[in-house]
């Protein structure tokens, strides 16, 4: 199923951004002695399966590409 | 082995998912989009966090790393695994279909120069995948869950690296490294290894000051060449010759 290319760069791109710039408050924290807490694993977990999904939307029917674009919202807002 | 050896300057490792597990992470992606929400809404009890999508995930991440070193039987058993609980649980999700699965899909691509930190990695990554094998329990484990704690932080750097955050990047594989080095001496090694890719052809990887140097046996330098005509082979890397 057809998926707007520019669409699903646009979603990879800001994917991989959420990646790095929590990686970058990782980081930040453990450069501090901290450790940084579950929920930032959580989003990070999260981003990467859904880059996973994105990279591959065009193998899915239209209702499920809709069902991966909420959840996108979804994991965008963690 | 070590003799007639030719030096190769090192790119890439592409990390690939074997084409007979591909219907395996199509279905698991299927499954993430239909009961993604569901599950980052309901955190469910420790004792059953096996069940949920992403720690499927992270033992299909525990398959590709039994692949990467040589214990293929292991990705085998935990794919089975994985077809077992996504039967069991979610019955209802539809497997996407994929005309003509033929190839060996690139998941991802790690710099040659963390090849090290790379399959210290893996090697605990499969040894986790054995552990929940054995136990569903093992990612309730803090040790168990730190491994996967690590390699999200290794892949974050990689996604950095790739998403011109490089100075990033490099100082969260780097602590990875510093962290694995800590926790488990010995893990990464320093020394020689020798791994085979496409079962066909033996590579020798030495530390070496800066990066990490690899060698192939001039032997079997037509296997090489056939592999790169095929585009098959799992590492980028150019070729020069020393005497």
């Amino acid at each position: 199923m057809v998926y707007e290319l520019k669409m699903k760069k646009i979603m990879l791109e800001v994917l991989a951004d959420k990646i790095s710039s929590i990686a970058a408050c990782i980081l930040a924290l453990l450069e501090e002695g901290y450790i940084p807490n579950k929920k930032k694993a959580e989003v990070i977990n999260w981003s990467m399966i859904l880059s996973n999904v994105y990279n591959n939307i065009e193998i899915f029917d239209e209702e499920e590409q809709t069902k991966a674009d909420s959840l996108y919202n979804k994991v965008i807002r963690l | 082995m070590t003799n007639n050896l030719v030096i190769v300057e090192p790119g890439f490792i592409s990390v690939i998912i074997p084409t007979a597990y591909l219907p395996t992470y199509y279905r698991l992606l299927a499954t993430v989009i239909k009961h993604g929400e569901e599950s980052i809404a309901n955190k469910k009890p420790c004792k059953y966090r096996d069940t949920d999508v992403v720690d499927c995930f992270n033992l299909f991440n525990a398959a590709i790393a039994s692949v990467e070193v040589n214990k293929v039987k292991l990705a085998d058993l935990i794919i089975s695994y994985i077809n077992a609980k996504l039967d069991t649980l979610y019955p209802d999700v539809v497997i996407p279909e994929v005309e003509e699965l033929t190839y060996n899909y690139i998941y991802y691509d790690v710099p040659a120069e963390y090849m090290f930190t790379f399959y210290a990695l893996m090697q605990l990554l499969s040894e986790y995948g054995e552990l929940m094998l054995k136990d569903c329990k093992a990612s309730c484990n803090n040790t168990n869950a730190n491994i996967i704690r690590y390699f999200n932080m290794f892949y974050s750097g990689l996604v950095s690296i790739s998403n011109r955050k490089r100075e990033i990047g490099v100082k969260l594989i780097n602590n990875v490294t510093q962290s694995l080095k800590d926790n488990y001496p010995g893990l990464i090694n320093t020394y020689s290894f020798i791994f085979v890719a496409n079962n066909k052809l033996k590579i020798l990887v030495e530390q070496g000051e800066e990066h990490p140097v690899f060698k192939i046996d001039e032997d079997d330098m037509e296997l090489y060449s056939d592999i790169f005509k095929t585009n098959t082979f799992p590492i980028v890397f150019s070729l020069t010759f020393t005497t």
